[in-house]
């Protein structure tokens, strides 16, 4: 077999791969974590988030209090500690509880809240991931016409 | 010099022959992004900046490579086209050219060993930038989690290696490999708990990847890898008849 054409079936057998394990890991992962916030203070968590639909549920316990919730990507959290002014993915203030949808890039996130009462409170946050990771699908797909170009350019090379 | 690297292409283009390059690609790339896009990764904010993250992320990926079930199955098929190069008379044809047979037994073992951890390496560690979009730093840690995935490599090649030369027959050779590879997987895996786990492959590998295993407990693996690499050396050069 021609080099060529040996390289393109290669490159459109790893976008095959890769859209295998699109397809295999395209179910909905959940996960739930319970954060202690104390009075005042701010608690921070990061989640490694791929580039799914994510749902994201807040619950504050006891229901009568309240909390700051921010989502930021890794700069906006580098800038935060830095004490710089920052950005956010999404951000609500004054609630004892959210539903919302993030459709994040690939990375981590970091969830933090802010306790502004006098008491401390518990954050239950659960995250569901569902759907085909985008990135991935484009890179499975961009492989596969890849290679498939490869080895037409090497058929018309030939005849 | 010129010499040894037309032995080197030849004895690539018979070990990658059409379609063993595919399927350790297919192997690689599958095992590679299936593990990433396994990655659960959480934690305190506050005790974590960016580059404990990151690592986190990297070493994960080591540890999955030196876990990937795929290794040994690569391994005893390609050193299975050695022994059925035994067999067939291919080996005997090639001395018969003036190679010396050291010579064939280092080109066999760069090519045999090196071109599936090269590809396995880079299934793993090019879509990395990809899966974690940030800076990355590269500090000695990650050197020495990849010596520890090349040495659990060099564990599963050297034992491929003696079953090869030891059946001389591609089917006995594959078929003892695999077992031998996963049958001590298997067992080291009933005895998780075992403080002798941390010196039984793939877990001293795993383990002094994931910490917090210390590098005395690669030693004997390695030793071990070394040895059967060096008796299979001897075998070669004074002793296998062809």
């Amino acid at each position: 077999m021609r080099p060529l054409a040996r390289a393109g079936l290669v490159l459109a057998l790893a976008g095959l791969a890769v859209l295998g394990v699109v397809a295999l890991k395209s179910e909905r992962t959940v996960t739930k974590v319970a954060i202690p916030v104390k009075a005042g203070g701010l608690e921070a968590r990061y989640f490694y988030l791929h580039e799914r639909e994510v749902r994201v549920l807040v619950e504050v316990i006891p229901s009568a209090a309240s909390v700051d919730v921010e989502v930021l990507d890794l700069t906006q959290y580098l800038r935060l500690t830095r004490g710089e002014p920052h950005g956010h993915v999404y951000a609500i203030r004054g609630t004892n509880g959210a539903d919302f949808r993030l459709h994040p890039s690939r990375g981590v996130y970091f969830f933090v809240f802010r306790n502004r009462t006098n008491a401390g409170i518990l954050v239950r946050l659960t995250i569901a991931a569902e759907g085909l990771e985008r990135g991935c699908l484009k890179v499975g797909v961009a492989l596969l016409v890849l290679g498939l170009a490869l080895a037409a350019v090497s058929r018309v090379m030939r005849e | 010099m010129g010499r040894l690297s037309s032995l080197i292409r030849f004895e690539a283009s018979r070990l990658l022959r059409f379609p063993l390059l595919e399927i350790i690609v297919v192997l690689a790339v599958f095992d590679s992004f299936r593990s990433y896009m396994s990655v659960s990764l959480m934690g305190v904010a506050g005790g974590a900046p960016a580059s404990l993250i990151e690592l986190k992320l990297l070493r994960m990926a080591f540890y999955a490579m030196v876990h990937c079930p795929f290794v040994p199955l690569v391994y005893a098929a390609t050193t299975s086209s050695i022994a059925h190069a035994i067999s067939s008379g291919l080996m005997r044809n090639l001395l018969s050219f003036p190679y010396r047979r050291r010579e064939v037994f280092v080109v066999e073992f760069l090519v045999a060993f090196t071109a599936p951890l090269a590809i396995f390496l880079a299934a793993y560690l090019l879509p990395y930038p990809f899966f974690y979009p940030h800076s990355v730093r590269v500090g000695p840690e990650c050197l020495s989690w990849l010596l520890a995935a090349i040495l659990s490599f060099l564990y599963v090649f050297s034992i491929c290696l003696a079953a090869s030369l030891a059946f001389k027959a591609p089917v006995p050779s594959f078929m003892s490999s695999v077992s031998v590879l996963y049958g001590v997987s298997f067992i080291a895996a009933g005895m998780r708990r075992s403080p002798v786990l941390r010196f039984i492959p793939p877990y001293c590998f795993s383990d002094f990847i994931m910490g917090p295993a210390d590098v005395c407990y690669l030693v004997p693996s390695s030793l071990l890898a070394i040895a059967i690499i060096a008796a299979c050396y001897v075998y070669f050069t004074r002793w296998l008849e062809l």
